[in-house]
């Protein structure tokens, strides 16, 4: 709710992350999407508060709300504020890579090169479960083999490497899910992938999110595997977002001017060949130099003038679940 | 705008081309096997057209761009190039130095904006680098020239003087195409020119090439992973797999009714931007087989849902299905394969309200 997250750099300060919110639902998974530099992985991020420096959580709250089958017995179905928590301590640290896990872009350089997967994966588990190391041995090739990785007791022994990229975010999908996480952040885990192996992919987390109920929270930049993946969907520009609603309704009834520019300059396969793309005239602007008013105003088609460059929008009700931050919906 | 017609010249005509790369091992560095790359690979290109080469990574796609760049050397095949003057040289037998000459017709546009650009020279530099190896010494023609190319693809005159890091990636990648441009090509590689783009910025540059195309009558070779940018982009398509082509045509007559599996399993995978269709795609299991260690056979029949005992023995030819249209595969006439279905579009129209 509310989150800001910022970097205070020597330029200047950077909000990469300017009083975003969304939630995300048990069994359900919130889409999480916009262009780079929007602060999709950065409010990801915040969430474990693993933001790298100089960034700073400087405003908002982060609610989670645990399973009531927690180890510990405490806290009972009863909310956890986790920018409460001390950064480094051992609660915080529990929830981190147990109870909400994270898997990435690039599964090469989130594995340590000098382990084997059944190391770097037993682990996970010995930490978060407090397992003997052959229960652990036995989990961890349960889940190898549950994530479709041929010869799972043989992965164990090889070093990451040796497999392709398809099998590594296989074997970080594993990693992750071996601690039975509530919830799981996929920061654009398809994007370093080919589609045949990207659809594969895709497949395997909703197969798993059937299985295990967790609430997936899904990032990327590309509306193709966004409408394939998520429930919900929030569109996020320069650090807000700026509209969220059910799925269906977003593509089929975008609301916000840049969601309607950037369904419409999707190439679609569908497409006439040779046709003219609609594209959204000019560039994201830089980070430092953020425009006054609602920040897509010099790129909207639709600009009032004298409000949008002058007040802020607010996010306001379009449709039974879904709303948008714009002002042609103010007082309507 | 009308496109090119099977009259218009061949400008480019790849025959058999192959690049084999050895497999080093041990202290001698003795080649234990080879990697068949590009392996018997042929097409052609017509004058002012678009030519596709799509496919997974390690298909060897780009390795087929590099070839005819020479950039690197092929190990056999030829490359037919219709000059300016008409007359056609193999690039392939030629020497390096004698390919220097023809170099300003062969132009090539880079996937990173951010790693093609040196950070440490201006734009006039940079675009105007191209023209200074060809000798272009004198600075106020230079800078006429960058004026031009800077121009052309939409970029203002008055950031001649800046360096690439002032410029967002889009930005840089028009910087890329003007670099290509300033020497007046005939024919252009980009090799995956829009994959490193975000969504808005990718149909402003797709766009820009379609127009440049238009205006100046350019020569594509596009490679690309992408097939919902290479349906917007091509006039035609060639699918590879494993170092081959399996199939070629039109991007209508590919995407609407494909008839290699490979391609209708490229074309399923695609995410489509509908969430009404969801759960739709029939994924390819497996992985791509190593060029190294080719199965027998058809490479793709590990993987094919429909292959026979003939296809794990016998390795099928591109055929000739219709002028332009060609497949390889053993089951191409007994097979209906379903491409892209035509759900209508999602998207709104822009601007209203």
């Amino acid at each position: 709710m509310d989150l800001e997250t910022h970097f205070v750099t020597d330029e200047g300060v950077v909000r990469a992350v300017d009083g975003a919110s969304f939630s995300v639902q048990p069994g359900r998974t919130l889409g999480l999407v916009g262009e780079s530099g929007c602060g999709k992985s950065v409010a990801a991020r915040s969430i474990l508060q693993i933001v790298d420096r100089p960034g700073r959580i400087v405003g908002g709250r982060i609610i989670y709300r645990p399973a009531r089958d927690r180890a510990d017995g405490r806290a009972n179905g009863s909310l956890i504020e986790l920018l409460q928590l001390p950064h480094n301590g051992n609660e915080l640290r529990a929830i981190r890579g147990g109870e909400i896990s994270m898997i990435f872009q690039e599964p090469m350089s989130s594995f340590s090169p000098v382990h084997t997967f059944g190391d770097q994966i037993i682990e996970t588990i010995r930490l978060h479960t407090g397992k003997s190391s052959k229960d652990a041995h036995r989990i961890a090739v349960e889940w190898l083999s549950h994530v479709g990785m041929p010869n799972p007791e043989r992965r164990m022994t090889e070093y990451p490497y040796q497999l392709s990229g398809g099998q590594r975010q296989r074997a970080m999908i594993a990693m992750a899910l071996s601690t039975n996480p509530k919830i799981l952040i996929a920061d654009e885990p398809t994007t370093a992938l080919d589609v045949t192996t990207q659809a594969q992919i895709l497949d395997l987390l909703r197969r798993l999110q059937r299985e295990t109920g967790m609430a997936i929270l899904f990032i990327t930049h590309d509306l193709g595997v966004i409408a394939e993946m998520a429930d919900h969907l929030a569109v996020m520009y320069l650090g807000k977002v700026v509209e969220e609603g059910p799925v269906e309704q977003i593509f089929e009834n975008p609301k916000h001017p840049y969601t309607r520019a950037l369904l419409a300059s999707i190439p679609n396969i569908n497409a006439k060949p040779r046709e003219r793309l609609p594209s959204i005239s000019g560039a994201i602007p830089h980070p430092y130099n953020r425009p006054n008013g609602c920040t897509f105003h010099p790129r909207c088609p639709s600009f009032i003038k004298g409000t949008c460059e002058v007040r802020s929008p607010v996010m306001v009700r379009t449709g039974s679940q879904q709303g948008a931050a714009c002002f042609l919906y103010e007082g309507a | 705008m009308q496109r090119p017609g099977p009259d218009a010249p061949k400008i480019l005509e790849i025959r058999s081309l192959k690049k084999h790369f050895p497999i080093l091992k041990g202290f001698l560095r003795r080649a234990s096997g080879t990697v068949r790359a590009v392996d018997d690979v042929s097409f052609h290109i017509r004058q002012g057209e678009t030519l596709s080469l799509v496919g997974e990574s390690g298909c060897g796609k780009t390795t087929t761009a590099r070839c005819i760049l020479r950039a690197i050397e092929p190990t056999g095949g030829e490359i037919l190039f219709r000059t300016r003057d008409g007359t056609v040289v193999d690039l392939a037998k030629l020497k390096q130095s004698a390919i220097r000459p023809l170099r300003s017709s062969l132009q090539m546009i880079f996937q990173d904006p951010f790693a093609s650009l040196n950070p440490r020279m201006t734009l006039l530099d940079i675009v105007g680098e191209p023209l200074y190896v060809n000798g272009l010494r004198s600075r106020r023609d230079r800078e006429d020239r960058v004026a031009d190319a800077l121009t052309q693809v939409g970029m203002r005159t008055e950031y001649m003087s800046r360096y690439p890091h002032a410029f967002s990636g889009g930005q840089r990648q028009r910087i890329g195409i003007a670099r290509a441009l300033v020497l007046n090509p005939q024919l252009i590689v980009a090799d995956e020119p829009v994959s490193a783009l975000d969504v808005s910025v990718k149909a402003q540059v797709l766009n820009l090439l379609m127009d440049l195309q238009d205006r100046l009558g350019l020569t594509y070779l596009f490679v690309s992973h992408d097939l919902s940018v290479v349906n917007q982009i091509s006039d035609r398509v060639a699918v590879m797999y494993i170092g081959k082509i399996v199939e070629t045509g039109t991007p209508g007559e590919l995407f609407a009714s494909p008839k290699h599996p490979y391609t209708a399993a490229l074309i399923s995978a695609l995410p489509k931007p509908n969430p009404r269709t969801r759960g739709t795609s029939v994924a390819l299991t497996g992985e791509v087989a190593s060029p190294a260690n080719p199965p027998s056979g058809c490479y793709f029949h590990p993987r094919c849902p429909f292959a026979m005992d003939k296809c794990r023995v016998e390795r099928p030819n591109l055929t000739e299905l219709s002028p332009g249209r060609t497949v390889a595969c053993h089951r191409a006439n007994e097979l209906t394969l379903s491409g892209v279905q035509n759900v209508p579009p999602t998207s709104p129209i822009v601007g209203s309200r």
